[in-house]
């Protein structure tokens, strides 16, 4: 049985050319809220494992499973009547997701290293 | 005997009988024109005009600025003189001439005979025009906004801005953004449904896909600008301190809501000029478009990377380094889809045996102007070099490259290619050639200079410089440059009149475009097509001068009238395929008298009439129900013909038309609108300094309970009511019941913002906790008139097992209040609980 997602994905395929960028979007703003909170109850200060503070752990971690889901929504599409179709809004949908993903790990990776609440 | 082929009597049969039921009617009729024709016109003209008054305000700036220690103007003036001028400019000319050309000549493109709701055109355009006149008589008497076109708190706040000039702004530009709205909601139902068949996604013309992409964008931008009037606004009537530092508010949200809304503002404004490139230059080019799957790539990206830039106007505030980073990085990221666009069209240039013409040449000055103002885009996404060039005029020179390259060259340049069709009429004189040149060479002395000046630390928004700091001879050069490209415009309107007056009269598709809007009459009759097309290939490589007689002579789709009906066909927005007919509404005076209504609220509002105000309130509620008096019918139809051997159904009986998708996209820009204030709240809770709260809001659990499960009901009811009316035609009262629940949840909401809520002057936690039930209460009210609407109905004998329309819309806005209420009310009592958190850094991210 398809969920309500996959079936109003399979109806309106136009959904697949907002979906990588979609998740670069909430990507951003939900890093930002986290970046935001953990400025203001201070959990970069706090140490947990390698000497890594809570803020850089959740902000990585929360990156991370961005990458994730945007490669594994790449696969799921590859696998749509859409892709397999090949016409324009096909192609357009699968580039949009890659670039998406480029832009998920260039927007977001100086999470690894820059200081966060500086 | 008739000399006449038949054919062609034909033709003038069927131009005749469309004729009369499409035409606006002359005289005082011209007041109830509903027609996209006739409003894309009157929008771009007064959208010119507008660009008329912004030039003549940048003259007064250049001279002002032309040397050191002016006396020209005061700085009162000097300050309503700039913020209008950037005002006019970005929301009195830009986006309306956006709008206009959008509404002109997107049913041509798409092979329909007019917009998706002709009404709210018409709507639009009046509510365009009051707004901006509220601005322009207010410069005229000296009470115009005075804080910059961003209005950046506190400057803007009662206590430094007293008097009414920046509630004219905020009511003003408000007023004006109902145009934007109901524009982006029309523009994106239409490209989505109201296309010729056979005219499947992958088929659109190109233009077509830009419109799509900034509609969505103005849905979801335009949101948080108009909350951030609105707060702003209250905060001065009712002195609700969501900006004030003192009383937990922050200037800051106020530019966060802004540039939530400003930057993306740049690429709304880009794009639609791109989509003009992309439409004109294969045309010259002499080939067909390279890369059209790789421009709607990068469109789409632009689309969203311009929302994750608007802390770039911001990183001067105190941001940490690794939100700079995000903002940065997404900042020079855009520059990249930007590039692929310009990259297809220079490979288009190269892979065809480009002609120079009057539109080529403004095209190629796009090319040089843009690119200069994405380069220096690029600088200052870096945060270093935007550090020391922050608030300079190269500043000033940055923007101006952008959207003066970006929008003002294209759309001279798409004005020269589109003029013959609106006129009928090629120019015979060539102005536009040195006129070109004046705006050229006058645009690079006036904005090249002010890279220089901002380069040696000239700040911007400064009536008056002193002598000897080595800005004089730069300035002057600049306001030198502002004459010469004045000189240049004035030419362009003499030119353009003078191909009004004297151009010659040409046949189809002069330039031998394959765009379907060449296939029309020009000038272009008011149903735009005699018949609908069907569309077999991409729609920009089509013949329009072939196509074009055979459409006028009826034989395409709908080539005939039926009970004066005004008709046009929807299709599946993926396939294309023929979906349904759309009957659109006749002319009415409707519109005209709701945007008269809307302007008198506006304006009791700034003359702080407030309970008067509910008057006019009332009287757009009630014209707007009037609106729906000539819709829907009292028996079913089932599929009529629509021609080549195809039936199909009438809107009004179909599962999802043009309206029902109108409401999912009003209640996309509502939500962005909702969720802006919930994150709004939250960004007050946890950056704002003077928290925690003097007190809490104490609402009990029982009472938000009741109204969360009352606006829950209401949705259920309408479905079983639907499901009723689906199974048997008939049920009544489902609909009264919903609209009961509505009642009962408004009625709580009101008695909690008026028990529950301690003094909400007295801190931005508690005015913050007011507006979200006020917005909760203010959907559970509207919920009431629409479950209301669909009790009436459904007694009026308008829904049948086939009819519900009605009943699906209101159910929407059912779902919607529902979660509002649940959010909202979610908040509520959320906050108190977190307030009680204690904050123990107070960093500002």
């Amino acid at each position: 049985m398809k969920s309500p997602a996959t079936e109003t994905v399979r109806r309106f395929p136009i959904l697949w050319l907002v979906a990588g960028f979609g998740l670069w979007s909430l990507t951003f703003l939900t890093l930002y809220m986290v970046l935001t909170l953990g400025c203001a109850f201070s959990w970069h200060m706090t140490d947990h494992a390698f000497g890594l503070s809570l803020q850089r752990i959740v902000l990585v971690t929360l990156a991370l499973l961005a990458c994730i889901a945007n490669i594994g929504m790449i696969r799921l599409y590859r696998r749509s009547e859409l892709h397999e179709r090949r016409d324009t809004i096909g192609v357009a949908a699968d580039r949009l997701n890659i670039v998406a993903l480029f832009c998920i790990i260039f927007t977001f990776g100086p999470v690894v290293a820059l200081s966060p609440c500086h | 005997m008739t000399t006449t082929p038949e054919p062609d009597s034909d033709a003038i049969r069927l131009h005749h009988a469309l004729a009369t039921i499409w035409d606006t009617k002359p005289g005082l009729g011209r007041l109830a024109a509903v027609n996209h024709t006739v409003l894309g016109r009157r929008f771009m003209i007064a959208a010119f005009t507008f660009f008329a008054i912004g030039g003549v305000l940048s003259m007064l700036i250049r001279i002002q600025l032309a040397t050191a220690e002016s006396a020209f103007l005061g700085p009162d003036i000097y300050n309503q003189v700039f913020t209008m001028h950037g005002t006019v400019m970005m929301f009195l000319f830009a986006i309306p001439m956006f709008e206009g050309f959008a509404i002109y000549l997107l049913p041509k493109l798409l092979g329909a005979r007019d917009l998706a709701f002709p009404r709210l055109t018409a709507f639009g355009f009046y509510c365009y025009i009051f707004g901006g006149s509220i601005l322009i008589i207010a410069l005229l008497f000296g009470a115009a906004p005075d804080s910059g076109w961003f209005m950046y708190t506190p400057l803007s706040s009662s206590t430094y801005t007293p008097g009414i000039n920046a509630d004219v702004w905020l009511l003003g530009i408000t007023f004006v953004e109902i145009s934007a709205m109901s524009a982006a909601v029309e523009i994106t139902v239409s490209i989505l449904k109201l296309r010729a068949p056979g005219m499947s996604l992958t088929r659109m013309p190109i233009f077509a896909w830009y419109l799509l992409v900034v509609a969505l964008m103005m849905l979801v931008g335009f949101p948080p600008m108009i909350l951030a009037s609105v707060l702003l606004e209250l905060e001065r009537a009712f002195d609700l301190p969501f900006f004030d530092p003192l009383r937990g508010g922050d200037s800051l949200l106020w530019q966060h809501l802004f540039w939530l809304f400003g930057h993306p503002e740049v690429y709304i404004i880009f794009l639609p000029a791109a989509g003009a490139i992309s439409t004109m230059l294969p045309v010259f080019a002499q080939t067909r478009l390279v890369g059209y799957g790789a421009i709607v790539v990068a469109a789409i990206a632009v689309g969203f990377l311009s929302f994750g830039l608007w802390v770039h106007h911001m990183f001067t505030v105190g941001i940490p380094h690794l939100a700079l980073a995000f903002f940065s990085a997404a900042s020079a990221l855009v520059a990249i889809p930007t590039a692929v666009q310009i990259f297809a069209w220079l490979a288009t240039l190269s892979q065809g045996r480009p002609r120079f013409d009057v539109p080529m040449l403004y095209m190629i000055g796009f090319f040089v102007v843009f690119v200069m103002g994405g380069l220096t885009g690029v600088m200052l996404a870096m945060v270093p070099f935007d550090w020391q060039a922050h608030d300079t005029h190269f500043v000033v020179a940055h923007l101006h490259y952008v959207l003066v390259g970006g929008f003002v060259f294209p759309m001279l340049a798409a004005a020269y290619y589109w003029l013959p069709h609106i006129t009928g009429k090629f120019p015979v004189h060539h102005l536009s050639v040195p006129a070109f040149w004046l705006i050229f060479v006058g645009f690079h002395i006036t904005f090249f200079m002010m890279h220089l000046t901002g380069l040696r630390g000239m700040p911007r928004r400064v009536h008056s410089y002193p002598d000897g700091v080595g800005w004089e001879w730069l300035n002057f050069l600049s306001s030198v440059g502002g004459f010469i490209m004045t000189i240049g415009f004035a030419l362009v309107v003499v030119d353009i009149i003078l191909q009004v007056r004297f151009g010659k009269a040409h046949g189809r598709d002069p330039w031998k475009a394959g765009t379907l809007e060449w296939a029309t009459a020009t000038p272009p009759p008011s149903y735009a097509f005699a018949s609908l097309p069907q569309i077999d290939r991409r729609a920009d490589g089509l013949e329009p001068a072939k196509i074009g007689p055979e459409l006028a002579a009826g034989k395409g789709y709908l080539g005939f009238t039926r009970n004066g009906w005004m008709e046009t066909l929807a299709v599946d927005m993926t396939t294309g395929k023929p979906d349904h007919i759309v009957l659109l509404p006749n002319s009415t005076f409707l519109p005209l008298y709701t945007a008269i209504a809307t302007g008198a609220f506006v304006l009791c509002l700034l003359f702080k009439l407030y309970w008067i105000s509910l008057v006019p309130l009332a009287g757009v509620l009630v014209l707007l129900l009037a609106w729906t008096v000539p819709c829907g019918f009292r028996e079913d139809h089932g599929p009529l013909p629509i021609g080549n051997g195809l039936d199909l159904p009438i809107h009004y009986e179909v599962d999802r038309p043009p309206s029902w998708w109108a409401m999912v996209f009003a209640l996309v820009g509502n939500g962005t609108l909702y969720t802006s204030l919930l994150f709004g709240v939250l960004f007050l809770w946890l950056v704002a300094p003077g928290w925690p709260p003097p007190a809490v809001a104490e609402p009990g659990l029982v009472l938000p309970l009741a109204a969360v499960l009352l606006a829950a009901a209401a949705p259920l009811l309408a479905r079983s009511g639907i499901a009723a009316a689906q199974r048997s035609g008939s049920a009544f009262m489902p609909h009264v019941l919903a609209a009961a629940a509505q009642l009962g949840a408004c009625l709580i909401l009101v008695w909690l913002m008026a028990t529950a809520i301690p003094d909400p002057t007295t801190h931005a936690y508690l005015a913050a906790s007011f507006v979200v039930l006020g917005y909760c209460a203010l959907h559970t009210g509207l919920g009431v008139i629409f479950a209301g609407f669909g009790a009436w109905r459904q007694h009026a004998g308008y829904v049948s097992a086939r009819r519900t329309l009605d009943l699906r819309i209101g159910k929407l806005w059912h779902d919607y209040t529902a979660l509002s209420v649940l959010a909202g009310v979610g908040l509520v009592l959320l906050l108190p609980l977190l307030i009680g958190f204690n904050i123990p850094s107070g960093e500002q991210p």
